[in-house]
């Protein structure tokens, strides 16, 4: 993707960063290949799911490729239509959207469904980075910083009503994340995480104590929250264990070196759902297959991918390049960390998508564009 | 080398951001470190125990037949009818979303599409169930059955063993075979399943000595069916007839439905037993020993060959199908089968001693003539029983014994076949307990043989320096006819067979050898044959003197037993084939035992080359000469035949 160089300068690759990303997607490839193994192969190969992850990650190298064609100077001046267009397309879920296993999270496109949270977030990170990258003094006034706030907790409630408390919790991280980078005061920051321990607490309190047909609560995810407290019923608390459960043991199991690529038996067998096996659950599944050497190899491309990132953010030549680079990369660790964690009992059940290597068009497709962005502020860090 | 620069960076702040996921990192690293190293075994654990189910796999029932391999205890194939299930899964869901979900929804309107677990649980357990039903009913009408398979089972069993195949119909005819061929094979999941029942081919032949085995195991997790010897042969040698459960290692997925099958143990055959039995023999004289009295005559008959101790049939009445207890009894039957006077169960032949009442003059002939008291020319004057003239009374020494033989002079041969008990009370006296004890001993009387199905009682005979002790000295005279003390008719049958064979005591053979399944199968033990338990020391001149006696008993046409052996039309297998014998008819007066008589035919034959010991016991019969004689006639006239025949010449090249 590198090599439209148009700008007639020398190309200058973070080759780290490359190695991370190509690493974890080759990965993903393989290991959604072994989750859906045997039962998918009957099929065509262009409704195979490794086959279509090859797909979108071809198109997310097109479009990280085409977020690198200009200076992300240039790119962050359509950050506010981008960002009103994201939230166009939130609030259209709720209007033409699709309902995938309880969320109302997808538009369907006729061949393909889109997650337009996926760029929202996106979106998202270019907006915060241009308007963050103002003035330090100007962000000392509260007016910007609840300006910020304000256009965080716009995406952050849309996404939160479909329900999807995981994706939603994203937009907050990125949110405080950048927010710190910037050099918005210390004061408000404590205040915002002052005020936003009560206001999780109360998001807990509403979950819990519902009343049964409260519009903005989903019984599941009611139960999914009581069963990681570990109240609730035991019946219902079992059956919501039970992915995290079979997850634990497709990880344990693993054990130092697995029992080899295509051997795992959770996902083969159903105990790990079919269903999530190969996106939600993609890490159980590798971890099984490649035990803890296999594990510490995907955080090490990970760590790679995020510390290339931090590297970036450290380089670039001025605030915006800088936040956005914080932004992508807050974004990538936010997602690996709830999502392993979650494979690990260290989270609760949200579904949340693993970077590159989860199957999902979208996830995909929007992971490679941020860090397109990411070698954007690499390439043209010193392009003056 | 890019780290270090972050932390050499002044942005204080990216500094911080980078630690925290530096953090994060490290805290999904421990954590993974714990899953997978620490906990890895356990998860290991789990997953096993989720993932694999191990149904043990019935070994067939090793087999038991006579000493010419017809079998007698054998396994036949019972045909099941069953379900795999999880070749009906795409059913079960089409049902599930086509019917069921949209009878709920119609009957509950507003319900979400996504049901709960609670409701749909359920809701699957009846698609699930309407299917295999339907299926259930076709096969029924097919097969012209009524259903077997109700809601309640179809639960247990699919919620525990759903990795196992669903029986629907068991014991398939051989027309029902025919037609699930024909009409049914074609039903997906639907299959024929063989399983092999142990059966008695012959029914109530040796029932007894066989003995029954009954189902276990069936209904326990992963437990196959099996079969647990409860008496007999079934029960003393059912470790080598069990042989080993096989285990199979079943995949299941999450739904508990077989994905893949092992074998992780092999099962291995139960081991087939080869009896001394001659089955034509066995049958003759199950035959004989109700031939007289009726199928509900209490009684025991056993051959032996006198030269080795094997029992080659060994009969008692009455008798029960052990087949019965295969399929399992009710109740009501099992109480009809202990009925406390006939005792089916008993085997009268080892499992019961009775007095042997004048059979035990043979015992008695050898005491007085080993310790001199008796002259058997010398005459014996039988005093008539003034209360009943026309029979003796042994009155000497203010005893009272009533004799059935008549009064008058008796020489010894004459008292023998006779049987009477004045005479051998009179000389039984001059012996002394002690010596009547001392010779019945040295045969094993009131000893067990060893038999080897274990159910033997001893009998009661004391040992000779208990006389005066626990029997008092006084009981020489009844015990000179065989009363006050008892044994079973496998011992008399071996004391006859040392007489037989010049004083051999052999312990009685019954299990020739144990062999591995299928034909030519391994010696797995061989138990050697004619194991000498004693060696009595006789004269000759005495056995000879009691072999012409017990002659005359079958020979003399006054004899007991003469009538027996030559009935008007006395056949001429028994023409070249004479027997030796002695009858024996005890009084029993205890309000214990249900019976008032206990008769006895205890011989042996040829008398000029001894290869055969026939004993007969009958409770309440006429009396010895009227009712076991004729048993044994009968026995002799097959064995007669069978000698004749080819089998007889296989005995022979055998021995």
């Amino acid at each position: 993707m590198y090599e439209t160089n148009l700008n007639e300068r020398k190309l200058d690759l973070d080759w780290a960063l490359l190695l991370g990303t190509w690493g974890l997607a080759v990965t993903g490839v393989f290991f959604i290949y072994s989750a859906t193994g045997e039962g998918s192969q009957a099929q065509p190969l262009y409704r195979q799911m490794f086959f279509l992850q090859i797909i979108w990650f071809v198109a997310g190298l097109g479009a990280a490729a085409a977020a690198c064609l200009a200076d992300y100077g240039k790119l962050a001046r359509w950050s506010r239509p981008v960002y009103w267009a994201a939230i166009g397309s939130l609030v259209a879920v709720f209007v033409i959207g699709k309902v995938v296993q309880g969320g109302r999270r997808w538009i369907s496109l006729g061949f393909l469904r889109i997650q337009p949270a996926e760029f929202a977030k996106i979106a998202f990170i270019f907006l915060m980075a241009e308007f963050l990258s103002r003035p330090v003094e100007e962000l000392r006034r509260p007016r910007f910083f609840f300006a910020a706030l304000g256009y965080t907790a716009l995406p952050f409630a849309l996404i939160l009503m479909e329900p999807d408390l995981g994706s939603a919790l994203v937009f907050l991280t990125v949110c405080l994340a950048m927010m710190f980078v910037a050099g918005v005061p210390n004061r408000f920051l404590r205040r915002l995480a002052g005020g936003a321990f009560p206001l999780a607490a109360l998001l807990v309190a509403v979950v819990l104590f519902a009343p049964p047909k409260f519009a903005f609560v989903k019984s599941y995810q009611k139960a999914r929250l009581l069963s990681y407290f570990g109240l609730g019923d035991k019946k219902e608390m079992a059956a919501e264990n039970y992915q995290v459960n079979q997850s634990l043991i497709s990880v344990g199991s693993g054990g130092w070196f697995g029992k080899g690529w295509r051997q795992g038996t959770q996902h083969e067998l159903g105990f790990l759902p079919k269903k999530e096996a190969h996106n939600d659950f993609i890490f159980s599944v590798i971890a099984e297959e490649e035990g803890f050497v296999g594990s510490v190899a995907v955080l090490a491309l990970y760590s790679v991918l995020l510390f290339s990132g931090i590297k970036v953010a450290i380089q670039a030549r001025d605030r915006l390049g800088q936040l956005l680079a914080v932004g992508v990369v807050t974004l990538l660790f936010t997602h690996v960390f709830i999502n392993i964690g979650m494979n690990i009992r260290l989270m609760p059940v949200t579904g949340i998508p693993l970077p590159l290597l989860s199957y999902g068009g979208s996830s995909v497709v929007c992971s490679l564009i941020a860090i397109g962005v990411l070698h954007n502020v690499h390439i043209y860090r010193k392009s003056y | 080398m890019f780290i270090f620069d972050i932390f050499k960076h002044e942005a204080r702040r990216l500094r911080a951001v980078s630690g925290v996921m530096a953090a994060g990192m490290l805290a999904l690293l421990a954590g993974l470190w714990f899953v997978q190293i620490v906990s890895g075994k356990q998860m290991q654990g789990q997953l096993e125990k989720q993932s694999f189910r191990q149904p043990r796999v019935a070994a067939e029932r090793g087999n038991i037949f006579d000493c010419y391999t017809n079998a007698l205890v054998a396994n036949h194939p019972q045909y099941n009818l069953v379900l795999y299930l999880e070749d009906l899964r795409s059913q079960f869901t089409n049902e599930y979303y086509s019917r069921v979900v949209k009878e709920y929804a119609r009957d509950h309107p507003g319900t979400s599409a996504r049901l709960p677990y609670k409701v749909a649980n359920p809701l699957h357990l009846e698609a699930d169930w309407r299917v295999v039903s339907n299926i259930n009913s076709q096969v029924a009408s097919a097969l012209g059955q009524p259903m077997t398979l109700d809601r309640e089972r179809f639960d247990h069993f699919y919620t525990n063993y759903t990795f196992l195949p669903l029986p629907i119909v068991t014991n398939l005819n051989s027309n029902q075979v025919a037609v699930f061929a024909e009409k049914l094979s074609s039903q997906t999941g639907l299959d024929l399943e063989t399983q092999p029942v142990v059966s008695y081919p012959h029914k109530t032949t040796a029932a007894h000595l066989l003995g029954y085995v009954v189902r276990t195991g069936g209904d326990r997790k992963y437990m196959a069916p099996g079969y647990k010897g409860t008496t007999g042969i079934q029960a003393a040698f059912d470790g080598w007839l069990t042989g080993k459960p096989g285990t199979n290692l079943v995949l299941v997925n999450n739904e508990g439905y077989r994905q893949h099958e092992d074998i992780l143990a092999p099962k291995q055959a139960g081991k087939d037993i080869y009896l001394t039995i001659i089955l034509p023999l066995q049958q003759a004289a199950e035959k004989a020993l109700v031939a007289e009295v009726g199928t509900n005559a209490r009684g025991a008959a056993v051959v032996m060959d006198a030269r080795n101790g094997d029992v080659l049939a060994m009969a008692s009445s009455p008798t029960f199908d052990p087949n019965e207890f295969v399929a399992g009894v009710s109740p009501e039957r099992l109480e009809q089968l202990n009925d406390r006077k006939l005792k089916q169960q008993l085997n009268r032949a080892t499992y019961d001693a009775y007095p042997p009442g004048s059979t035990f003059k043979i015992i008695t002939t050898l005491a007085c003539l080993e310790s001199d008291v008796m002259d058997v020319n010398e005459i014996y004057h039988n005093a008539a029983n003034p209360r009943d003239p026309v029979h003796g009374l042994f009155a000497e020494q203010g005893y009272d014994i009533k004799d059935t033989a008549p009064p008058g002079d008796y020489d010894f041969e004459k008292a023998f076949y006779h049987s009477s008990n004045s005479y051998f009370s009179h000389y039984g006296l001059k012996a002394g307990l002690r010596k009547l004890l001392e010779v019945a001993k040295r045969f094993h009387l009131g000893e067990k043989t060893g038999f080897a199905t274990r159910e033997e009682v001893a009998g009661i005979v004391p040992r000779p320096d208990q006389a005066g002790k626990t029997m008092p000295l006084n009981s020489a005279p009844y015990v000179a006819i065989g009363q006050e003390i008892t044994v079973t008719p496998l011992q008399m049958t071996v004391m006859i067979a040392a007489i037989a064979n010049g004083g051999t005591i052999y312990y009685p053979r019954i299990v020739k050898e144990i062999r591995s399944s299928g034909t030519g199968g391994r010696v797995e033990t061989n138990f050697p044959e004619g194991r000498v338990r004693d060696k009595v020391v006789l004269d000759p001149q005495y056995l000879a003197i009691l072999r012409h006696a017990m002659l005359q008993d079958t020979e003399h046409p006054d004899a007991n037993g003469y009538k027996a052996f030559h009935p008007p039309d006395r056949a001429l297998e028994l023409a070249h084939f004479q027997v030796a014998g002695k009858t024996g008819t005890a009084q029993v007066n205890s309000p214990a035992l249900d019976y008032k008589r206990v008769t006895w035919f205890d011989s042996y034959g040829p008398y000029d080359d001894p290869r055969y010991a026939v004993v007969v016991m009958i409770v309440d019969g006429t009396s010895g000469g009227d009712t076991c004689a004729p048993v044994a006639e009968r026995i002799y006239k097959a064995i007669v035949t069978l000698e004749k025949g080819g089998p007889a010449k296989r005995v022979a090249s055998l021995n």
